[in-house]
């Protein structure tokens, strides 16, 4: 159990929950340990920093309702995780009905990422394939790659069975490997 | 290429960051949600329910207070207006079914005795 969750449970069973100033603060410690990951997380699925941002928003907000239950999860990353991924799909269905998917489709946030001059030549490739990677597996590389997240807690955050979420990586893997050895060969 | 340089590789080569300002529009967003909710003034911490019922008690109270005040107004200017003098009568208080009988008795008996007396 992380510290954050330890922290949790001491001040429900002080009820100091209960003071919307407490709450607050936890709310600012959870945001700063793990929006840098949700971002990242929701942007592999929105594809779109706006809407990445709309998703972790929407987060917090249902996180901050359900304060007064905080205490009670036992694994707060899966929990964040799982939240994320919900948030992002309701996103995505929005943006399906209003006709914007077309937008995510030409988003270029694997592409536009931060370039090093000491960048090695096989990066912007590995972005480009990660870009196009079909939806779950994507999904199953950046939380076993970013997150360090066991199988286990994979299959769980995307509602699957732990297999179907290492099959999931393997192919994203595989997918990732063949892009840079086909670079490899052409050189 | 292994497994474990993949992932390096993609560490190395993807690391967005969350826009400038986010951390402040997510976090005020979401203390909103912290408030009490159904407060109508959230510094007095009262239920909007409560205080609607004094204000509109309140209001009752003033209304009947004015009507009161008004209807005293009216009744003193008709008095005024009815007394020849010009001067303010007592009211008579109006007399009910049994006394208005009793002196009609008497009245009656007064005539008959009248009548009795003159033979």
């Amino acid at each position: 159990m992380g510290d954050i969750e330890l922290r949790l449970r001491s001040i429900a069973a002080d009820k100091i929950m209960d003071r919307p100033e407490t709450a607050e603060a936890m709310l600012d410690r959870i945001y700063d340990q793990y929006s840098r990951a949700l971002y990242r997380y929701a942007l592999a699925v929105t594809n779109s920093p706006e809407d990445a941002e709309d998703a972790v928003q929407e987060v917090f907000v249902r996180l901050a309702r359900a304060a007064h239950r905080l205490a009670k999860i036992d694994n707060l990353k899966s929990y964040l995780f799982s939240a994320m991924r919900n948030s992002a799909y309701s996103v995505l269905r929005v943006r399906q009905r209003s006709g914007r998917l077309n937008e995510a489709l030409q988003s270029q946030v694997f592409v536009e990422s931060r370039y090093a001059p000491s960048e090695a030549c096989e990066e912007p490739l590995i972005r480009q394939a990660m870009a196009k990677l079909p939806l779950d597996q994507r999904e199953a590389l950046v939380l076993k790659v970013f997150e360090e997240m066991t199988f286990k807690e994979i299959a769980d955050v995307l509602g699957v069975s732990i297999n179907t979420a290492a099959s999931r990586y393997r192919y994203a893997v595989t997918k990732l490997r063949e892009a840079l050895e086909v670079t490899d060969d052409g050189r | 290429m292994e497994d474990k340089q993949i992932d390096e590789l993609l560490r190395k080569s993807w690391q967005p960051e969350p826009p400038d300002g986010m951390r402040e529009r997510v976090l005020n967003r979401a203390r909103c949600e912290l408030r009490p909710r159904g407060l109508l003034f959230p510094r007095l911490a009262f239920p909007r329910w409560q205080v609607v019922y004094v204000g509109v008690s309140l209001l009752i109270i003033l209304v009947c207070g004015i009507s009161n005040t008004t209807r005293d107004a009216r009744l003193a200017k008709l008095e005024d207006s009815g007394s020849p003098q010009g001067f303010t009568q007592v009211a008579q208080r109006p007399i009910t079914l049994g006394e208005s009988r009793l002196e009609l008795n008497k009245i009656l008996k007064n005539n008959s005795a009248d009548i009795t007396g003159a033979y």
